[in-house]
């Protein structure tokens, strides 16, 4: 082994727990390492054409790292073998596309750009198999969260890969510092992203408990629906987005009172007027805008309704009522859940978990 | 105005003639570029400016503030890619072509000036680029060194130049412009390598100009990828922002609806005092906060019942007392919320006066913090020019006769010269104070009466 191998080979295993400890936190929430970026590319160039990394540094370095995550961040096992498999599936790709023929007059570089695009997608096609079966959520729908939330990194990482098989030839070992700075610019702009998502979350509560404060609304009623209307829509494995938006709506449902010149008009008035109302705030809020019907159907008539509506009808109407007596609180119930069983069984299986 | 206009003329004019002599010296020692090389790159900036990632970079939305700057462009990345690959003189004749992609046509002085200023950064990026190389060699460290040269001086000449059109087109200060954008960012640095890398690679075609093979194409579809996910994911917390931007201003005005005549009141004078604190020299950033601080002044209004709030006569001692107690009320809600708590000062003392004659806490003169007097005045200002029921609206001259009478006694003189400026400039209410939308005057028949 020479030592320009060496000195790669080493590198490698730096920008291995380099790439260990830059995780990006994606919207969702879920954190993922770099990992996925560094495993193809130095796959491509150890397996590949360029022969500089040993195949036997990268695979160790991986389990290396991998079991050092396990240990440190105290992750799950399961995280260190789906992301080992992936790194020997994607070593494998773009090892077999270094060596198989596939068309006349395509040169080595293409070919090994192939395989490094193949063997990212590879990769992260099988973190997000591998992370959606643990998941409470159905597997299809978990499995789709999981992919729209990881697509922007897969993206970035794939054409991060590809670029540090493009420039290996000019830049040599520097390619390994450039391969950092597109995903150091991706995490700082989702941190900042879940940031605004943070304060724009903050607000909302504000809103909520300013018109609880007012007297309004019973204190903790719209946490205590929002709450509710999150938990229902897991159990019925709603998107992601979809629970979000459900729990903001939770939110601000009733916060359309304070319109009302004084407390006590809040009994005497139609239902309609404070939906309304809360209607054109939820319309203000653009990507809430949707809601605004969903509010006003909700305290509307009873037939067809979307599901959005009925989660949030139940779950405003048990919050209500739960201060009632048992035995009203059963009969009321009846008459409310007629018709919508699959949002009243959710939620007696929410009740159940919590009680 | 008119003279603005004319300096603006001259600045633009002295911009243009700067570059085409820099080009000139460009071509003398690098020759003329090849007509091919400038069309490819030409070609590229063009799809390019598709991805622009030009940003309404604060959410001050109603104030009729042209708040938009300069950020990291696609195009941006095409000329310092150009810059990295050829010559300066190819890049300088990049940069006055850019200006004629089809979409970027802003009359003859914008764009001749945008294009001036595009050769000018890019063709300097180049020649500190070339000069490291030649100077140290074209290894690795020289030529990261070079890229990052070449990235800082194309960023920071970019800012500089676009900094003085701005100070001398919105008649501000050049150093609080130049303060508000973007500077070298590790961002920008990180596109800086990743042009340089398409650059590498273009060079490496060496022997055919012009001529593009798959690996080109390769590289610029791996580095506009990246880059379109962070367009999206800076989108989306623009959207977030404007979202919570929108909640509280709809919040606001539906609290403003208690009371029948005082609708739109916040959003108005959210208005009115943006304008204030501009008049003043408020950075884009102060604005921001002095914005937000004016949207939510009256919010602990919702612990306020309606009839005090809409009555027309004399309030008793009592309800006078609950009066009284909503700037607190305000605060102390805005004081729960991170990022609002700064607001707490301005929404606490807004009803104070200089001669100690306001609440909650009669406050004297300098006691009372600047935000809160230019809060007062702008107040006063909308609720003299907005009918109640008890008189018909003031008109902007009697309103501001009105307001230059209490000057010194009870508002803050300084911030009263604020208003005589801004309405001296000819500023209208972004909104029609006097007209409720159908929908609102529906919803409360009895409200319109004399």
């Amino acid at each position: 082994m020479n030592g320009e191998a060496l000195v790669a080979a080493s590198l490698a295993v730096v920008a291995y727990g380099a790439s260990a400890g830059v995780e990006v936190e994606l919207p969702n929430g879920r954190r993922v390492s770099p990992v996925a970026a560094f495993g193809p590319a130095v796959a491509a160039l150890g397996a590949g054409g360029y022969e500089v990394v040993p195949s036997w540094a990268l695979l160790s370095s991986a389990v290396l790292f991998e079991t050092a995550v396990v240990l440190l961040r105290r992750r799950p096992v399961r995280v260190a073998v789906v992301h080992a498999l992936g790194l020997s599936a994607t070593s494998l790709t773009v090892f077999l596309s270094g060596r198989i023929q596939i068309g006349v007059g395509v040169s080595g570089s293409l070919r090994l750009i192939g395989g490094v695009v193949v063997g990212s997608v590879l990769f992260h096609a099988l973190d997000v198999l591998g992370l959606s079966t643990s998941k409470r959520m159905g597997f299809p729908t978990s499995v789709l969260d999981n992919a729209r939330a990881s697509l922007p990194l897969a993206v970035v990482m794939t054409s991060t890969a590809g670029l540090v098989v493009l420039v290996f030839p000019y830049l040599r070992w520097g390619s390994f510092a450039v391969m950092f700075l597109p995903i150091l610019a991706v995490r700082h702009e989702f941190a900042r992203y879940r940031e605004a998502r943070r304060t724009y979350h903050q607000t909302v509560s504000a809103l909520a408990s300013l018109t609880e404060g007012a007297g309004y609304v019973p204190s903790g009623h719209h946490a205590r629906v929002a709450e509710l209307c999150v938990e229902v829509g897991r159990e019925l494995q709603l998107p992601h987005e979809t629970i979000r938006e459900l729990e903001l709506v939770g939110l601000l449902h009733d916060v359309g009172a304070v319109s009302l010149p004084e407390v006590s008009d809040v009994a005497r008035v139609d239902p309609m007027v404070i939906a309304s109302s809360s209607g054109r705030i939820l319309e203000e809020t653009r990507h809430l805008a949707k809601y605004a019907t969903v509010l006003r159907e909700a305290v509307g008539g009873c037939e067809g309704l979307s599901l959005e509506a009925r989660i949030l009808r139940i779950a405003d109407a048990y919050d209500r009522l739960s201060g009632e007596p048992r035995e009203r609180l059963r009969t009321l119930w009846a008459t409310l859940s007629s018709g919508d069983d699959e949002v009243w069984t959710a939620l007696s299986r929410v009740l159940a978990r919590k009680s | 105005m008119q003279r603005a206009k004319r300096q603006f003329t001259a600045y633009v004019v002295g911009v243009f003639i700067f570059s085409c002599v820099a080009l000139a010296g460009f071509i003398s020692s690098w020759g003329w570029p090849s007509p091919l090389e400038v069309a490819f790159f030409w070609a590229l900036y063009a799809v390019g400016d598709r991805f622009q990632m030009d940003a309404v970079v604060r959410g001050v939305p109603q104030a009729g503030l042209p708040a938009r700057a300069p950020s990291l462009s696609a195009g941006f990345l095409v000329v310092l890619v150009c810059a990295f690959a050829t010559d300066p003189a190819t890049t300088a004749m990049l940069g006055f072509s850019a200006a004629l992609i089809p979409n970027g046509w802003r009359g003859i002085l914008r764009t001749g000036f945008n294009g001036a200023q595009e050769a000018l950064y890019g063709g300097v990026a180049s020649a500190s680029f070339v000069f490291v190389r030649l100077e140290f060699g074209d290894s690795a460290i020289p030529t990261l060194l070079g890229t990052a040269l070449g990235a800082c001086a194309a960023v920071m000449l970019n800012t500089t130049i676009v900094a003085g059109a701005l100070a001398i087109e919105r008649r501000r200060s050049f150093l609080a412009v130049l303060r508000e954008l973007a500077w070298p960012t590790p961002n920008s640095l990180a596109f800086a390598l990743l042009a340089l890398l398409v650059g590498l690679l273009y060079q490496d075609a060496g022997e055919t100009p012009g001529l593009v093979g798959l690996e080109q194409v390769g590289a610029v579809i791996f580095i506009l990828a990246p880059l379109f996910v962070l367009r999206r994911a800076r989108q989306g917390k623009m959207e977030l922002e404007m979202a919570r931007a929108g909640a509280l201003r709809a919040f606001v005005s539906t609290v403003d609806l208690k009371s029948p005549w005082t609708s739109r009141h916040s959003a108005n004078v959210a208005a009115i005092t943006v304008g204030l604190h501009r008049v003043l020299g408020a950075s884009e950033e102060e604005l921001e906060k002095r914005y937000h601080g004016a949207l939510l002044h009256d919010i602990g209004k919702v612990a306020v019942s309606g009839r005090i709030l809409s009555k027309s006569g004399a309030l008793t001692d009592e309800e006078w007392n609950e009066m009284q107690r909503h700037p607190g009320a305000g605060a102390l809600v805005l004081n729960d919320v991170g990022f609002l708590r700064e607001l707490v000062p301005e929404v606490l003392y807004h009803h104070e006066r200089l001669d100690g004659s306001g609440y909650p806490s009669g406050l004297r003169a300098e006691e009372i913090p600047l935000e809160a007097r230019l809060l007062a005045v702008a107040d006063t200002f909308e609720a003299l020019t907005s009918d109640r029921p008890y008189r018909r609206a003031f008109s902007y001259a009697e309103a501001l006769a009105e307001i230059r009478r209490c000057a010194g006694s009870q508002l803050d003189p300084v911030a009263v010269a604020a208003l005589a400026e801004l309405l001296e400039a000819g500023y209208e209410l972004p909104i029609a104070v006097r007209t409720l939308s159908p929908e609102e005057a529906r919803s409360r028949p009895a409200a319109r009466g004399a």
